[in-house]
């Protein structure tokens, strides 16, 4: 199958993509083994991978290795019933009683719930997963204190698809699953190659390896410095560090075992391929030019059982002295997706769509909410029980026939009404070029500030690109929380040439992600309008002209609500040209104003939602 | 199921153990809302505070938890009479979770299907509310609430009473609770009408200490190890601090303010622009817990001085452009009353 043409000399750059495909199909391998060893006790695995025959293959070897234990898919768009135990209609009907049926988590116990797509994971029902971890028993949805509960100690397996950088697994669950695997990036030929052990036979107990205070500082001190302040990470990769040794059949974590579990459970490496004699810590590059050259540790044996080489405390010491240079590998992998992207962002705003096909359950109505609609049983048996004595009477008084078990008669159907919120997102999209870029940009500020500070009750959401130099940025991904914002718009840098057409563009990604989050996305464009840097970052203002007009197009075709704000000392034609191309509003501000600005946003988000 | 990890093993967070423990002294201070980052033990010290708690007397297998002594009367069981009532049972104080995923039918309760469709008769099943009288309602991310529960729960644990008006069913029964709620400030705000509701609000900080973060470690790890045995090695603390709680809640009701400390009082709320009497008043009452919790009979300024963050962090005007947080002007505040009696 792996018709590809070798490479043959040592470093190409196809080389340092195969070690890399090597390394993450070790690792994988290798958390497979750690996950069937400790189960519920670590929580469980993320596992970052589109859906691809790699994947599949990964996970079959999972459920291999975890033979004896239940495998568990959770139905996507699950509900909180479905998890956690409801009125099973098929078996009462049958039975003539009642028959709860206890759901999916009390189903699961001991085994492994595998949750694809678990960025699209509704929060509630991530809640209850996380409560089903937290307390190993499944959450009632019939409370009664002298019930038991049923135990659930299930391992999860969150299959995370995310592609764009705002879908994210509910972050309740991401901070309780221990293990975290990357698969994208892996080559067939390396899953055909490496014939993974399925022997499982650890030769000591993990609970009994010894971890001692000065390596539990130090992995204190790593996990800090990547960002992960939760005990919970800590916890998890302590955890992780006695199961590698455990599986090294060692009785004493070593150093090893640590800098495994870092990369199994944070993703950090070192970013080096010295051999370990050389003790130089590597110079601090930028983080993100170093994603394909990544490289095994020194001292990392994840497959022989190295015996202990003398510099190996050392590569502890190391590792941290290279996060704190941020000369790692992952860290911005990990600190950009499991530290810095919490807050789960679930669709809250000001205006509701009822009656609509997909969202949460809010009630129920005696009239379809739309054609098609599929009755709910459970209300529709509510409605129809009280009459039961009354129409059996009334049938065999008539008839003289026995009735049925039940009698339901067309006005007791109810149909399940179903609401979700839509959220409006304002995206600023601020020129932050030139000589009034500064006090454009704190004005900006203000009117973010007031408009978080106005919105709780509507949930709306607040993110901030600015463009300047050579490109736009993002400054702040759509947020509700002013906690967040406050920290996030501290700094703002200002000055330089007008890549217009990259903020607008930056802007459309953006927004057009809101509205796939179910939000309702406003675009505010504030920018004395011209553009003079191109997408490709040069100096091009005929070029950048045409493309900040193609995608001012792309705006009006998708239908974007946007508002234009010309911020230009003297108003010219261009943000007008540009507003109409947009088909935004157009507003001027000669001096820009933080109150009058949040007035515009917020009037403009809230004309009630769209058609 | 193994018991939850012991209340007095929980490392630092010395506001949040307060702050709950005063709340479960008196509960008419309006509940705890604990705000911080996760994995820092919210959930554990609530899950904790259960177990530790005295157990409190009811009936087998009522579904309201009704005082032997005083039947509701929505209550069909307690309600028996004579020889037909179910026998006194001591159950651990409830404490319920109010999942995210919640429907407003489990929180208030609903039509009872099983008796419906069985015996065609109207019954009312319980909700969660009716299982958390007596004791407390644990809402975890209550920041991402659907806000037609929150003025559900907030007009409970006001009233005190669930009335259910639904599916022809006309119930009230007692939910005396104490709303407990966490959430994390970085994923969303609480309304400000909310916020005030709660009594007393901590915010908790995950351990930077590397000492204090290894201790959380190592006594996680043995009590994963063998939750039995940990648990027992901390039953004497645990033990220590219920009494202190029983003892608390008797003399509760004799534990004087004096004057001086009430105006005080009125002074420092004053200078903090907080309107309206509930600040004041829940000031006062969580002085007296603090009081009582330390086996006094009279509050006097250092009570005040330690719960005055709790009570007032929260009801302070917001202001956006504030990047201080509100916590140090609390302090401030409390400094310049100590100057002297300064002008407000």
């Amino acid at each position: 199958m792996s018709g590809t043409a070798m490479h043959e000399d040592g470093d190409g750059p196809f080389d340092a993509l195969q070690r890399q495909s090597e390394d993450r199909w070790r690792d994988a391998m290798m958390a497979a083994r750690i996950l069937a060893v400790a189960g519920p006790q670590i929580g469980g695995l993320w596992l970052t991978a589109r859906a691809s025959g790699i994947r599949d293959h990964f996970l079959d070897h999972l459920c291999t290795l975890t033979r004896p234990w239940r495998a568990t898919r959770l139905p996507p768009g699950t509900t909180a019933t479905a998890l956690c135990g409801h009125l099973d209609i098929a078996r009462s009907t049958a039975a003539g009683r009642i028959v709860w049926d206890s759901g999916i988590l009390a189903a699961a116990d001991g085994g492994i719930l595998f949750i694809p797509m678990a960025e699209r994971l509704d929060p509630g029902a991530a809640a209850m997963i996380a409560e089903a971890m937290d307390t190993g028993t499944c959450p009632r949805l019939r409370p009664n204190a002298n019930e038991a509960r049923h135990t659930s100690r299930v391992t999860i397996v969150a299959l995370d698809e995310a592609s764009a950088p705002e879908e994210m697994i509910p972050s309740c669950l991401s901070d309780r699953l221990g293990l975290h695997i990357q698969l994208d990036g892996v080559m067939l030929q390396t899953i055909t190659a490496v014939v993974p052990d399925t022997a499982l036979a650890s030769a000591t107990d993990w609970r009994l390896v010894r971890l001692d205070d000065g390596m539990l500082e130090q992995l204190c001190a790593i996990t800090s410095a990547t960002g992960h302040m939760s005990v919970r990470v800590l916890h998890h990769v302590s955890k992780v560090t006695r199961i590698h040794a455990a599986l090294g059949g060692r009785s004493v974590a070593e150093a090893q075992d640590a800098v495994a579990a870092l990369r199994l459970c944070l993703g950090v490496s070192l970013a080096q391929s010295q051999p370990p004699a050389d003790q130089a810590p590597p110079p601090p590059e930028s983080a993100a030019a170093q994603d394909a050259q990544s490289q095994p540790p020194p001292g990392d044996a994840s497959e022989s059982d190295g015996d202990g080489m003398p510099q190996e405390l050392d590569s502890l010491t190391e590792l941290l002295a290279a996060v704190e240079q941020g000369a790692v590998d992952g860290l911005t992998l990990t600190v950009g997706e499991r530290a810095a992207r919490q807050g789960s962002r679930t669709g809250k705003g000001g205006a509701t769509a009822r009656n609509v096909r997909r969202g949460r359950p809010f009630g129920s109505s005696n009239t379809p909410p739309f054609p098609d609609a599929r009755p709910d049983l459970v209300e529709t048996l509510r409605a129809a029980a009280p009459w039961q004595r009354l129409r059996t009477r009334l049938m065999v008084a008539q008839t003289g026939a026995t009735p049925p078990a039940l009698l339901i008669r067309k006005e007791d159907f109810r149909y399940r009404r179903r609401q979700h919120q839509q959220a409006s997102t304002a995206i600023f999209v601020v020129d932050a070029s030139g000589s009034t870029a500064l006090e454009r940009l704190g004005e900006t500020k203000g009117a973010i500030e007031q408009l978080l500070a106005s919105c709780y009750v509507r949930r709306d959401e607040v993110s901030l690109i600015a463009f300047r130099g050579k490109a736009a940025e993002i400054l702040m991904q759509p947020t509700r929380s002013l906690v967040a914002a406050k920290r996030k718009l501290a700094a703002l840098p200002g000055g330089g040439p007008t890549p217009l057409a990259s903020g607008l563009e930056r802007g459309l990604e953006m927004a057009l992600a809101a509205r796939r989050r179910g939000s309702t996305p406003v675009v505010v464009v504030m920018t004395d309008g011209s553009g003079n840097i191109a997408l490709d970052g040069t100096a091009d203002r005929a070029l950048a002209g045409r493309q900040t007009e193609t995608i001012a197009r792309l705006y009006r075709a998708q239908g974007l609500k946007s508002i234009c704000i010309d911020i230009a000392r003297r108003p010219r034609d261009s943000v007008t040209n540009l507003a109409g191309l947009l088909g935004a509003d157009l507003h001027l501000l000669r001096q820009a104003n933080a109150a009058h600005m949040s007035e515009i946003v917020r009037a403009s988000m809230h004309r009630g939602p769209p058609v | 199921m193994p018991k939850p990890f012991p209340f007095s093993a929980i490392v630092g967070q010395e506001d949040m153990k307060k702050a709950l423990l005063l709340a479960a002294v008196e509960p008419l201070l309006g509940g705890v809302l604990v705000m911080g980052d996760r994995g820092t033990g919210k959930s554990t010290a609530v899950r904790a505070l259960a177990e530790l708690l005295p157990k409190i007397e009811t009936r087998t297998n009522c579904r309201y938890n009704c005082q032997p002594n005083d039947p509701q009367p929505a209550c069909a069981r307690c309600q028996a009479a004579g020889a037909e009532k179910p026998a006194l049972v001591k159950i651990r104080t409830p404490m319920v979770d109010l999942p995210l995923g919640a429907t407003e039918d489990r929180v208030c309760g609903s039509l009872d299907i099983e008796k419906a469709l069985v015996a065609g008769e109207r019954a009312f099943e319980p909700g969660l509310l009716a299982a958390a009288n007596r004791g407390f309602l644990y809402i975890d991310e209550v920041n991402l609430l659907e806000d037609h529960l929150v003025d559900l729960l907030l007009d409970a644990a006001a009233s005190g009473v669930n009335v259910v008006e639904r599916e022809g069913l006309s119930i009230r029964h007692a939910a005396r609770f104490v709303l407990v709620g966490s959430g994390n400030p970085e994923e969303g705000d609480l309304r400000p009408q909310l916020l005030d509701r709660f009594g007393l609000s901590v915010e908790v900080r995950t351990i930077m200490d590397l000492k204090q973060r290894i201790e959380v470690i190592r006594r996680r790890d043995d009590y994963e190890t063998d939750p039995e045995a940990f648990v027992a090695s901390w039953a004497k603390r645990d033990i220590a601090i219920r009494s202190r709680v029983v003892a608390a809640r008797k003399i509760m009701k004799q534990v004087a303010v004096p004057d001086a400390i009430l105006f005080r009082l009125s002074q420092l709320c004053m200078r903090l622009g907080i309107d309206g009497m509930r600040g004041e008043l829940t000031l006062m009452r969580a002085g007296r817990a603090s009081a009582a919790l330390d086996a006094r009979l009279e509050v006097n300024w250092t009570d005040i001085e330690e719960v005055a963050p709790m009570v007032l962090c929260h009801r302070l005007r917001r202001d956006p452009m504030d990047e201080a947080g509100t916590a140090p002007r609390i302090e401030r505040a409390l400094a310049a009353l100590d100057v002297g009696h300064g002008h407000a």
